[in-house]
């Protein structure tokens, strides 16, 4: 409510003088006016005043900036120039905005206490500056601005002990002209006197006001209330708790499609809720500040925050203390509280700009992304390393299988020539009429043998290939030899031979598996042991092969030293170039042509060695041939 | 205390360095919350909409001043801005509004050449 009074006392009489004052009335503000046309007692200023003050009503929707360059370009200003005091005063807001070109005076008196207010050089109609200055001030209840034009001089000293500002404006209007006039010009003096309505606030549903605290808790309560009957009302419809709340204060929610994510309080969250809100259609300003408050109460009290989705609102929940509950009200009031027997928490609904699709949003793979507490781009590239990461596993076992069908072949060739021989003989004794019994036992004995070692091979293979479930203690030495008789027919057929040696063992023949009689036990997984060798020996076949090599020979010695074990195994097949040695253990890195390896091996080997059983694998060039190293600890010798 | 903003400014390190001063001064939950709100809004306000700028915070006996400076391009459309949020009742009070609300003083300086506001908040 606006007090507002003015007092104009013309230097020689009101047809001929520059000075005027408007105050209009519009939908949402007063606009506020107090010009100065330059010189006094004389007729053509008075009209140039008239002229500017029907220009203003005109242009009283406009800005205020609009409103003085309209004035500034006035032909008839040219000759005069016009100090101008234009304000608005708005309706709902307790805020006067205003500009002030010139001599005119602008006072504030409040609590008592007298403020001159800040003007800005320039005559409107002569020169005013490119950057008008706008100023905004708050205003408050009891607020007096005084505004008058040159023929007046304010002292603010003066003007405490002088004008009794309890008064009327008109009283105060009246009071100034009578004791500040110059008498040596045109006077006016404006006041304004500023009664805050708060009741007209809060009926414009603007809470402009920050309201009192005892108000402010009581509506909390009668809120809380509210909430709490809601709450009677679900458990009687037996509803679960964590679930997004539905009731008339919370609008509609449809829980058939509603999606939750739950965001945990860490590090991390204002990325994690950030990258969440990007996804949605949220204001701007209320993403802000639920953000804010987010992040404030999670400070105090980090909990884990629930997020529910719909197409059309997003609900979001997290624990609140009722005192916490009370400080940030104030702040962001579209939380409600909602008070459970253990537990009060917070709930927020908030509409989408535009609806979301709940499809799109679980596309998103923001929910992992959150619960792993990175962004989506992150999580995503971590999918693929692990999608990669099975793809090669299974590549592996596939490529090991094609291996081991090679080693299978090798190893039953022999054998089966042995049956097939036995058949042969059979047929051929039985044919010529020598058949008897002892020959028959003979050559069925020896016909067992082969068969029962072809099928100790098809043992030994499927053992293999189990992968092993539970770390245990196992002999390197007697891996090793397993490992060495599942390829030997096939490396011998190669010509190629392989030694063995573990301090007085030594063997080199595998067709039988002999015991080692020096023996270190790991711990680990013996069958994927078992793979890692037959990995390296097969790349040691392979480079012997291929570098046409005569007399291949591979070598497998154990040492120990104090707790450690080291398997050391070289080959004579010319090494691994000196440019990709460094490359071997990345994956999908071969350097056999295309279709003869898959890469996979030595990658898997160091992975299972290192990652799997704590041990080293290193290879080196050697004369002639590779050498991997491969160290474990020893649980026992 | 002074902090310059611009392009690299993080809000929430910035704000954190507030909070830290407001705790030393023995601002009640409540002022510190309403204060936090305004300082806020001003920087977010300065970071959205402006270059750079810069923050000062002084307290005297009776209450805290917030001086903040940028050098943008002013307030273009100050009625609107003032009303902003306004239209949807119940909502919040973002931006001007929130802070014209929360602060006990307030005067704004508003040109082509950039906009300087200044708070004060009473320590009750």
């Amino acid at each position: 409510m606006i007090d507002y009074s003015f007092n104009l006392k013309p230097y020689n009489k009101f047809s001929d003088s520059g000075d005027f004052q408007l105050f209009e009335e519009a939908e949402d503000f007063h606009l506020i006016v107090v010009g100065d046309v330059g010189g006094h007692a004389n007729v053509n200023i008075f009209s140039v005043a008239e002229k500017c003050k029907k220009i203003i009503k005109e242009k009283a929707l406009r800005s205020l900036q609009e409103i003085i360059e309209t004035i500034h370009d006035l032909d008839a200003l040219k000759k005069y120039g016009l100090a101008l005091f234009v304000a608005k005063i708005y309706k709902e807001i307790p805020v006067v905005e205003y500009i002030n070109i010139g001599t005119n005076k602008l006072k504030l008196i409040r609590n008592e206490k007298i403020t001159q207010l800040s003007s800005q050089d320039g005559i409107v109609g002569y020169q005013i500056r490119s950057n008008l200055k706008i100023n905004l001030l708050k205003l408050q209840n009891n607020d007096i601005l005084i505004i008058v034009t040159d023929g007046i001089t304010l002292r603010s000293e003066k003007i405490k002990h002088q004008i009794n500002f309890s008064r009327s404006s008109q009283n105060i209007a009246d009071e100034v002209q009578k004791y500040f006039n110059t008498g040596h010009d045109d006077a006016l003096c404006t006041v304004l006197k500023f009664k805050s309505n708060e009741l007209q606030y809060q009926q414009a549903g603007n809470n402009l006001y920050k309201p009192e605290i005892e108000n402010l808790i009581k509506n909390i309560e009668k809120q809380e209330e509210v909430v709490k009957i809601e709450q009677q009302e679900k458990k009687k419809m037996g509803r679960k708790s964590q679930k997004p709340i539905q009731s008339a204060n919370f609008r509609v929610f449809n829980e058939d499609d509603t999606f939750v994510i739950r965001v945990q309080p860490t590090d991390r969250l204002q990325e994690n809720i950030q990258n969440l809100f990007s996804l949605l259609y949220l204001d701007e300003n209320i993403e802000k500040y639920l953000l804010y408050v987010i992040l404030q109460i999670s400070s105090q009290d980090p909990n884990e925050i629930i997020f529910y989705f719909s197409e059309k609102s997003l609900q979001v929940q997290f624990p609140i203390s009722i005192e916490t509950y009370r400080k940030i009200y104030f702040v962001f009031n579209e939380i409600k509280l909602v008070e459970n027997k253990n537990s009060s928490f917070a709930v927020v609904q908030i509409d989408f700009l535009k609806n979301i699709s709940i499809e799109t949003l679980l596309n998103s793979r923001i929910s992992e992304a959150i619960s792993v507490d990175t962004d989506i781009e992150t999580f995503k590239t971590i999918e693929k390393e692990r999608d990669r990461e099975r793809i090669f596993n299974q590549q592996s076992k596939h490529a090991m299988m094609g291996e081991m069908i090679g080693a299978i072949a090798h190893q039953w060739r022999q054998p089966l020539a042995v049956v097939s021989g036995n058949l042969f003989n059979i047929e051929d004794e039985c044919l010529s009429g020598e058949f008897d019994e002892e020959f028959l036992r003979d050559e069925i004995e020896t016909a067992e043998k082969s068969l029962n070692y072809m099928s100790n091979t098809i043992d030994d293979f499927r053992n293999f290939f189990a992968p092993t479930k539970n770390k245990r203690d196992f002999s390197v030495e007697e891996a090793i030899v397993n490992s060495i008789s599942i390829v030997f027919a096939q490396l011998k057929s190669n010509n190629i031979s392989v030694f063995m040696k573990s301090g007085d063992f030594e063997i080199s023949e595998f067709y039988e598996k002999k015991k080692s009689t020096s023996s270190h036990i790991i711990s680990g997984y013996p069958n994927e042991f078992t793979q890692v060798i037959l990995n390296i020996l097969s790349n040691s076949k392979d480079a012997i092969i291929e570098n046409g090599i005569e007399n291949g020979e591979i070598q497998v010695v154990v040492t120990s030293n104090n707790k450690m074990v080291l398997i050391t195994i070289i080959d004579n097949g010319g090494g691994i170039p000196q440019g990709v040695i460094d490359r071997v253990f990345e994956p999908y890195y071969t350097t056999k042509e295309e279709g003869k390896g898959t890469g996979i091996g030595l990658y898997m080997s160091k992975m299972i060695i290192e990652d799997n059983m704590n041990g080293i694998i290193e290879v080196e060039n050697i004369q002639g041939g590779a050498s991997f190293k491969i160290s474990f600890e020893c649980v026992k010798t | 205390m002074n902090l310059k903003l611009n392009k690299n400014t993080v809000v929430t390190t910035v704000l954190h360095k507030i909070n830290e001063t407001l705790i030393q001064h023995n601002l009640c939950e409540l002022q510190k919350v309403e204060t936090m709100t305004v300082v806020s809004e001003l920087i977010n306000n300065v970071l959205s909409h402006t270059p750079e700028g810069e923050i000062e915070i002084t307290f005297e006996k009776e209450f805290v001043n917030i001086f903040v400076r940028d050098f943008g391009t002013g307030i273009q459309d100050v009625s609107n801005s003032i009303k902003e949020g306004f239209s949807t009742a119940g909502t919040l009070g973002i931006g001007l509004p929130s802070i014209i609300r929360l602060c006990d003083e307030l005067e704004i300086e508003t040109s082509k050449k950039g906009t300087v506001i200044h708070c004060k908040k009473i320590l009750k």
